[in-house]
């Protein structure tokens, strides 16, 4: 296990090398720079803003200088925030993010999880239906409606929430919920599918005729089969719900990261983008890893190779 | 077979009651104050929707007008704005002189003007400002609005490094004196702009050099200003609080205790958080609100025109649209005030001439006409009878929603009145800059805000060679035009020389003008003495809640 | 053993149990209308789609709008329709991109497992990470120039949106399936297979394949939507659709700023994408229920 892990982790030095590498390449490439505004500077002026960020040096130069500041942990200054730097930025804003995106994805589990063991459970009953159709509305209504709509009705019309802001621990309930409502869909029915894969072959039955209990079966062991599919897309999905979501920052006015790598990228904000890329890429390698061993736990006849 | 189907509509039923529930939204907008009831005790702390977050609160670096609402609370400068007009009043300088040709200003500082660390204000604190502003080291990229001083523009380029030379000197510590180029009417009116402002010389050298960008001098705790407020905190993503600052000259009008500025970049949040009574004024509103505000509350609504023109740039380079006919005909066959009425709704003008009507007096004699006839044998006369054989354009625009539903609506104005086909291109903002600046469009959308109340920073522009000048076009008796009305400083003859150019433009049309902008904002009943300006100013020191 | 013999009538006995499942066979149906109803809708309505009246603006649905009108006076019964037409282009052609990729690259790399199985998933990881409205920013560049004679210049940049799209939306498919393909891989029937000498190609498309298809056919029943609403995020960035013209997507983003005003804005085109997507549900559990070779063996 140790050994797979640490394997895993030489692994990532060059999976992350070359994410860096290649986006460095992708935001050079891209028209535009950090300093184009409706108003166009004057050359002069230009030159010497790029020289102060040092993008008048050579590209294999300013990306050297990249890695060896980043390595001993500084992402260098915003260029759109010139106030602060990409290590402030995300200081401020990731601790946000990181409490939002755990507040969703505690909330798309137990929903998810619950609904899609009760629906795989009785295919084809009122209990598979009901639940399911509520995921297919979760997935149908994008979270640009759901957000405002849970606004208009429970922060507008009846007031029982505050309407924008990040500061009381009820803040944090419509956004979560918006945030995990999709998230939570997707898990019911990946969890229904793969119940109903596992409830018809041979070793559920096997147990169920051995007369195990109908709690044990279902813990001990549909689950485990059942719930592969789900924890393959949990890897991706906690490390894309931890790192922000732009849409539900915009809509519930939530000071986090995501807005950062979007904004990042159409302010073409080159240290910001590295930055933000950098951590992103961090967290998919960590959670696909945790996913990976997740797995081999769950099947023991997986061998981590 | 029956139970079968109803477990369909037990599926759909669901379906709609999110979508029916929308419908629920059309009552009357309510309100709660923030403040409470109305009356003596109300709190004296304005919660301001300011767009996205600043860049920056550097005056001499940052160049929007997010920035500009916040560093003109923390910094004043030489005048200060009428909070109704917008006319110069005195600010840190307490009365000044001119001389007769109109070129060397004499300001007096008043002697109780402080910075908010105590020290006093004086002549030499604003020749550092102005130098630093201009240092090429710095480059600021509103340097240029210096420019009208002797020698600045040399001193910025590196032709003279001695800053002496440049027109601006203290001839005391409560005098100063700068000498300008040539007579520039609007140059008081200039001073209120942020590159003019001056900062605290210590505490810019205590954090790093005078020509250093993003030194932590802005900072909660290390900025020292001398407007009406002072930095209180600064939360990234979230807000900027600024509270009154007592050192302040005329602290004792000052009725605000403190100022919010919320950095909420999308209109719709914003306007929720204005229904829910977080906010005391907006920094915009979105568009499909405006007529239900007009016609439920229009009290919240604040709709004042802005010194700006929303057009069309045609690149003159390219076939067809290097023929002044098609380029005539294409103006002449949009129904601008429909695009006001029916699509802005909130209020806009129609733009019959480039320079927004009575900008520091003037208005074009000039005008573009819709006239559709007109328009027909314009393009039948460039070859085009009833738009046959026309080859056709792309309509550039930067994605945003009334971006584009302004060019389908031209689009069909123009398949509906002149027969040709134009297809619509989106871009995103930096890729439409840079195919803009390349030059790599037909017709582009575009809009551009005044700088200063004064046709100039409108039709210089179009100068040869003018660095904003995406069209390509160039003419030299329009060129000869703006330079005579840049050397002198008559008035009448100033405006003449800018009638002339305008007509030049408006004949040869580079550029096709569609609507005079206007600014919008909701603001509660409570806020008092916020005025709609030309310039979407609201000095704070005026402000205050009932 | 069985499985083996079983596999060849696989399709034509799903085709048939499929025909026996009520609610898949009405999922079809009406997703069927709905396609009808987008091919069709030149002849279906008397506007054009582009065709504004702007003194009109926006109304509620009335006998002469059925839908209503969006804020240009746009009868949004003609805008649904003709949007349908590039959401189910774009949700069909993007996730058969996606399906296909996903699939073959999370068996292949879940089969082969050892060296091989660790680069293609480190690929994955790389691509998930890479920022994506660069990605979409130099696609259009690259291609923005390019003269294109062999093909519409409009058919042209749904091409590249499907690249666009497909390029992104692979990657969990491959690592769901992946996961699914190792538990597989150590069951009885295929190792089986493997001692029976059938060819690795036959092993995966027609032993591993079929059993995974449960979470594929739910994966990609989810994939739709996303796709559909991705597509209006690339028309942001200038990839995709034009206006005047339309798609569900799009007219589901601007009815969402119109909410509260011009709610049939919302309603209108946000049922027809729920409707498209509940009934390709039906199908898909149908197909799933069909297709599952368990059940099959129930029967």
């Amino acid at each position: 296990m140790l050994r797979f892990i640490r394997s895993r982790l030489l692994e990532a030095i060059p999976v992350l090398f070359i994410i860096a590498t290649l986006t460095f390449v992708m935001i050079r490439l891209a028209p535009g720079g950090p300093f184009s505004d409706e108003r166009n500077v004057s050359p002069a002026t230009l030159a010497k803003l790029e020289a102060h960020y040092h993008l008048d040096q050579p590209l294999p130069v300013q990306y050297l200088t990249w890695w060896r500041k980043t390595l001993t942990g500084d992402l260098g200054p915003s260029m759109r925030y010139g106030a602060h730097s990409v290590n402030e930025i995300i200081g401020h804003t990731l601790p946000v993010s990181l409490e939002l995106g755990i507040l969703a994805i505690t909330f798309a589990l137990v929903i998810g999880l619950g609904a899609g063991i009760v629906a795989g459970l009785k295919p084809n009953t009122v209990t598979d239906y009901a639940p399911m159709s509520l995921a297919m509305i979760g997935i149908c209504i994008p979270t640009f409606v759901i957000g405002p709509l849970l606004l208009l009705l429970f922060a507008l019309r009846w007031q029982i929430f505050s309407v924008s802001g990040w500061d009381t621990a009820t803040d944090r309930i419509l956004p979560a919920v918006t945030l995990g409502a999709p998230y939570g869909a997707y898990i019911a029915r990946l969890t229904r599918a793969g119940m109903l894969e596992v409830l018809n072959q041979d070793f559920i039955r096997t147990a169920r005729a051995k007369g195990v209990s109908e709690f044990r079966v279902i813990y001990k062991h549909a689950l485990k089969g059942g719930l592969l599919p789900v924890i393959a897309f949990l890897g991706p999905a906690t490390a894309g719900l931890l790192s922000g979501s732009f849409v539900v920052e915009e809509i519930f006015d939530i000071p986090g990261l995501g807005q950062h790598f979007v904004n990042a990228a159409f302010n073409r904000d080159y240290t910001m983008i590295m930055g933000t890329v950098l951590l992103y890429a961090v967290m998919i390698v960590v959670f696909n890893l945790l996913v990976d061993i997740v797995q081999a736990a769950l099947n023991p006849r997986l061998r981590l190779e | 077979m029956k139970q079968r189907f109803l477990s369909i509509r037990q599926y759909l039923l669901p379906a709609l009651i999110p979508l029916l529930l929308c419908s629920c939204g059309r009552e009357p907008v309510f309100l709660k104050s923030p403040a409470g009831q109305p009356g003596d005790g109300v709190p004296q702390i304005l919660h301001l929707g300011n767009g996205a977050e600043p860049k920056a609160l550097d005056p001499h670096v940052v160049t929007g007008v997010t920035e500009h609402n916040i560093i003109s609370a923390l910094l004043e400068g030489l005048v200060t704005e009428n909070p109704k007009t917008l006319e110069p009043q005195p600010g840190a300088a307490e009365s000044w002189t001119v001389s007769d040709d109109g070129t060397v200003y004499t300001f007096l500082l008043r002697s109780n003007g402080k910075w908010s660390n105590g020290d006093a204000v004086t002549a030499p604190d604003f020749v550092f400002s102005f130098e630093r502003m201009l240092s090429p080291g710095l480059s600021a990229e509103y340097a240029e609005m210096l420019f009208v001083m002797k020698n600045a523009a040399a001193f910025h380029e590196g032709r003279v490094t001695d800053f002496s030379q440049v027109g601006v000197r203290a001839v005391n510590d409560h005098t100063l004196e700068i000498t300008l180029n040539a007579g520039t009417p609007y140059f008081l009116s200039m001073l209120n702009h942020y590159s003019w402002y001056p900062v605290h010389p210590p505490t810019i050298l205590k954090h790093g050099k005078m020509d250093e960008r993003h030194t932590p001098w802005t900072r909660p705790g290390n900025y020292v200003g001398n407007g009406v407020f002072v930095l209180d905190t600064w939360e990234v993503n979230k807000e900027i609080v600024v509270k009154k600052n007592p050192l302040h000259w005329d602290a004792k009008i000052v009725r605000l205790e403190a100022i919010h500025f919320r950095a909420i970049e999308k209109a719709l949040t914003e306007e929720r958080a204005f229904r829910a009574g977080d906010l005391h004024v907006t920094s915009t509103v979105p568009l499909d609100k405006i007529e239900k505000y007009q016609q439920n509350s229009p009290e919240l609504l604040m709709v004042s025109p802005y010194i700006g023109t929303y057009y069309y740039l045609f690149n003159v380079e390219q076939p067809p649209l290097d023929d002044g006919r098609v380029r005539k005909a294409l103006s002449m066959s949009i129904d601008r005030a429909a695009i006001c009425t029916h699509v802005l709704k909130a209020g806009q003008l129609p733009a019959y001439h480039f320079v927004p009507p009575d900008t520091g007096g003037y208005t074009s004699q000039a005008r573009v006409t819709y006239d559709i006839a007109a328009a027909k044998k314009l393009l039948a006369a460039a070859g085009y009878p009833d738009g046959k054989g026309f080859p056709g354009f792309e309509l550039l625009y930067n994605t945003n929603e009334s971006h584009r539903k302004i060019a389908e609506v031209i689009q069909q104005m123009w398949q509906k009145n002149l027969n040709i086909n134009v297809v619509l291109k989106n871009q995103e903002w930096k890729v439409y800059l840079d195919s803009t600046q390349q030059g790599d469009f037909q017709v582009a959308r575009a809009g551009w805000i005044g700088d200063y109340v004064d046709p100039n920073t409108f039709l210089d522009l179009w100068i040869t060679g003018g660095g904003n000048n995406r069209t390509r076009w160039s003419n030299g008796d329009y060129d000869n035009f703006i330079a005579s009305a840049a050397s002198t400083s008559d008035a009448a003859v100033r405006f003449e020389a800018f009638q002339k150019a305008e007509t030049i433009l408006l004949d040869e049309l580079p550029i096709m003008p569609i609507y005079l902008y206007v600014s919008l904002s909701l603001i509660q009943p409570g806020v008092r003495g916020w005025y709609p300006t030309l310039l979407d100013h609201h000095p704070y020191k005026y402000v205050y809640l009932e | 053993m069985d499985q083996i013999d079983k596999s060849t009538s696989l399709w034509s006995d799903a085709l048939r149990r499929l025909c026996r499942n009520r609610l898949a066979l009405f999922g079809a149906v009406f997703l069927l209308l709905i396609l009808l109803l987008s091919a069709f809708a030149p002849w279906l309505t008397p506007y054009e789609y582009f065709e504004q009246d702007l003194v009109l603006g926006a109304i509620g649905p009335c006998r002469e709008h059925w839908f209503g009108t969006d804020t240009l006076g746009r009868d949004l019964f003609t805008r649904v329709s003709y949007g349908g037409r590039i959401s189910l282009l774009v949700g069909a052609c993007a996730t058969s991109v996606s399906l296909t990729i996903g699939v073959l690259w999370g068996t292949i790399s879940g089969y082969s497992g050892g060296h091989v199985d660790r680069v293609m998933m480190r690929v994955v990881d790389i691509m998930y990470a890479l920022p994506f409205t660069i990605f979409v920013i130099l696609l259009m560049v690259c291609f923005d120039d390019v003269e294109v004679r062999w093909i519409d210049p409009q058919l042209f940049t749904l091409l590249l949106l499907f690249v666009a799209i497909g390029a992104v939306e692979w990657l969990t498919m491959a690592r769901i399936v992946r996961g699914q393909v190792l538990t597989l891989k150590q069951q009885a029937f295929i190792e089986a297979a493997v001692t029976l000498g059938l060819s690795r190609r036959r092993i995966i498309l027609r032993h591993l394949v079929p059993n995974v298809l449960g979470p594929i056919i739910v994966y990609t029943t989810l994939t739709i939507p996303s796709v559909m609403l991705l597509e209006a995020f690339l028309s942001f960035l200038g990839l995709g659709v034009q206006p005047p013209m339309s798609s569900w997507g799009l007219l589901i983003n601007e009815g969402a700023d119109a909410m509260e005003e011009y709610p049939w804005m919302l309603i209108f085109p946000g049922l027809f994408l729920s409707a498209a997507l509940f009934s390709l549900n039906f199908l898909g559990d149908g197909l799933r229920d069909a297709l599952d070779p368990k059940s099959a063996r129930e029967q």
